[in-house]
């Protein structure tokens, strides 16, 4: 219950990472945890774009590591209508495959181990979600 | 119809391996009639729009996995394919997370179907996660008909022949074991092999 009441009075600002605050979901399954941020990118282009949320999933892999946890696989879509890019993290560096898509918005999925939920949502909050809009 | 798992770890490069398996079935083969069911553990689809977006038909499972929390969907969906579109095979690409040999004994009990299972390990990763991932990793190998060890062009030799012997001791005595670069492209063999095209 008092959880409960703090998610409802805590403070509400830009370094919260509720939810609510940062759009960032987090789902558990057999010992990992999954955490997912969905929006906009607010950039001149998809390349643009695409150097961004690329650097924020780089840092986020490597946090996440520094916390001790196993990184399983950290993806991401981002496009703009009929040019667009996945990009893939497993270890310190990103690769990108191009895509020919339809439109569609930036997602980004960050599949961890051995990191407790509040960690993995405060290091995707200041990491991907400095990029994407929820 | 034919059904085909891609199974192994998060990352390991399935994905990749069904951009190049797709087109070696339709192209090569002449197989016109394939779908691609894509599961994910994330609430979002990544992978499925990356395979529709290459052109493919897909059909997507996603916020579980088919190994055990979606079984059910899974053996509804493949069921809703067969009436549906009838195709030649299925080629499923499992979550990073899923037991290939569970998905294989459901199928079978379920629906009679008796699939295949290619599993794909990462060469750089394998050593560092096989500790952490020990209740996982090898148990995803228990019954892989093939199992290609990507990434090698991130190792050196000696380091491979390591993941070799390591990935080999999991495997079944009759699996097939090829060390592959998904980076530099794949020799048509080995697709074969993974479709169990001459036994």
């Amino acid at each position: 219950m008092a959880e409960h009441e703090h998610h409802h009075h805590h403070h509400h600002d830009e370094d919260c990472c509720c939810e609510e605050c940062s759009g960032i979901s987090v789902t558990a399954h057999e010992g990992a945890l999954i955490g997912t941020l969905t929006g906009h990118i607010q950039a001149d282009s998809v390349d643009s774009a695409k150097d961004a949320l690329s650097s924020a999933m780089t840092a986020l892999a490597a946090r996440l590591s520094e916390a001790g946890g196993v990184i399983g696989h950290i993806k991401a879509i981002v496009s703009e209508e009929g040019r667009g890019y996945q990009i893939s993290v497993t270890e310190e560096t990103a690769e990108v495959r191009s895509l020919t898509p339809s439109a569609f918005h930036a997602d980004c999925t960050a599949i961890v181990f051995a990191v407790p939920e509040d960690t993995l949502r405060a290091h995707m909050h200041e990491t991907v979600g400095a990029v994407i809009l929820s | 119809m034919k059904f085909l798992i891609i199974g192994g770890f998060l990352g390991s490069g399935k994905t990749s391996l069904l951009l190049e398996l797709i087109p070696y079935m339709r192209e090569q083969l002449g197989i016109e009639k394939t779908v691609v069911l894509e599961n994910e553990i994330g609430r979002v689809g990544i992978d499925d729009r990356v395979l529709s977006g290459a052109g493919y038909s897909v059909r997507g499972l996603f916020a579980g996995c088919v190994c055990c929390t979606m079984a059910g969907e899974l053996t509804l969906t493949v069921k809703a394919i067969k009436e549906d579109i009838d195709p030649e095979w299925i080629v499923m690409e499992a979550t990073g997370m899923a037991f290939p040999q569970n998905v294989k004994e459901n199928l079978r009990e379920i629906l009679g179907i008796d699939a295949r299972i290619c599993c794909l390990a990462d060469a750089k990763r394998w050593p560092r996660l096989l500790k952490p991932m020990e209740h996982l990793l090898p148990l995803q190998l228990a019954e892989a008909d093939t199992v290609l060890i990507n990434k090698t062009d991130l190792v050196d030799e000696a380091a491979l022949a390591a993941v070799f012997e390591s990935v080999k001791s999991f495997c079944p005595p009759d699996a097939e074991i090829f060390p592959v670069s998904m980076n530099s492209g794949l020799n048509t063999c080995i697709f074969d092999r993974i479709l169990g095209r001459d036994e």
